[in-house]
């Protein structure tokens, strides 16, 4: 396969599912909010 | 199998091998580097922080202040702690997987440009080599960054990497006096993990991308069948100037889309290793012949 056709293809369906289940709205929420013991301040 | 060898910096001239590959690696104005701090410029720009929604392909913290995308590793964690599956990081990772591979690591990941920066101090250098310590990047993306943050509901390698520390901790420690007051231990233990990996850099080429890191698993996955790929011709001498030059420590005759190799193509100015895009040979500049 020269070409990944079938994991593009199965890439954007997997990408649309996700906007369409508002999965890059929890991302953005999680981002947002910085979570102090991850950097190491605790 | 492992094996240790201990040589100095200067045996990185052009006299090993009787094939002379283009330099690469020596300028700090070299096009890959040029590309790296693009990256860590966008990933960290403020400007379009407004696309934070959107995972970022390469490892850069999102608790840094200016970071403009997510942690693709970080979001993964997040949707793991709220027992999701997260659809659209798989499907960018991927997407990512299938255009470039490990590409990413060689190419956009911070992570990867400062301990190729770090590796460039004068020392002497240590050759280590592990096919099973190259396996712990899948470890850790399978118990560091999902199924502990499942059961623990934390985000543990958030806890580890020194990312975390190098571009949220300590940016916000030093602009922000309330940050400055709630430091604690943990602190101190991150301190000590980012020495270790940075003191680690200096003398072993990229040791967090090659043992630890996660996300350069999971597009490791990819390498074999992603668009951008290595092809390495009959006539080739192994003469290993190919591994002298390569971050990773790869000899890439023995395996051309090694799931160790980044495409940073920097064994690609030798005569006999072809890169190729889709099937099809696209040719790098300065070429030996």
């Amino acid at each position: 396969m020269k070409i990944p056709y079938f994991l593009i293809a199965a890439a954007g369906g997997l990408l649309l599912l996700g906007v369409f289940r508002e999965e890059t709205l929890d991302i953005l929420l999680n981002a947002v909010v910085v979570c102090f013991s991850c950097i190491g301040i605790w | 199998m492992q094996w240790w060898c201990v040589f100095p910096a200067s045996e990185y001239g052009d006299t090993l091998g009787p094939l002379k590959l283009a330099e690469p690696e020596k300028s700090f104005f070299s096009k890959r580097n040029i590309v790296q701090i693009g990256s860590l410029v966008i990933n960290n720009s403020y400007f379009l922080s407004f696309l934070k929604f959107c995972p970022t392909p390469s490892l850069n913290c999102y608790a840094c202040p200016w970071a403009n995308f997510a942690c693709p590793i970080g979001s993964l964690q997040h949707f793991m702690v709220i027992e999701r599956i997260p659809y659209f990081l798989i499907g960018f990772f991927v997407l990512v997987g299938a255009l470039f591979g490990r590409m990413v690591c060689g190419w956009f990941c911070p992570a990867g440009w400062f301990q190729d920066l770090l590796y460039k101090l004068r020392t002497p250098k240590i050759r280590f080599t592990s096919k099973i310590l190259n396996k712990l990047g899948f470890v850790n993306l399978v118990l560091v960054a999902m199924l502990i943050p499942y059961l623990t509901k934390e985000h543990w390698f958030s806890k580890i990497c020194f990312m975390g520390l190098l571009e949220g901790g300590i940016p916000l420690a030093l602009s922000d006096p309330e940050v400055r007051m709630l430091i604690g231990t943990f602190f101190y233990v991150k301190i000590a993990i980012t020495v270790f990996f940075l003191s680690l850099a200096v003398f072993i080429k990229r040791p967090f991308c090659r043992f630890f890191c996660p996300l350069g698993a999971v597009y490791s996955l990819f390498n074999r069948v992603s668009l951008v790929r290595l092809e390495v011709s009959e006539g080739c001498i192994q003469c290993n100037r190919c591994q002298e030059v390569c971050p990773m420590d790869i000899k890439i005759y023995e395996d051309p889309n090694s799931l160790q190799c980044i495409r940073c193509l920097a064994c690609a100015s030798c005569a006999f290793v072809e890169v190729k895009v889709g099937g099809r040979s696209r040719g790098v500049t300065g070429k030996s012949s």
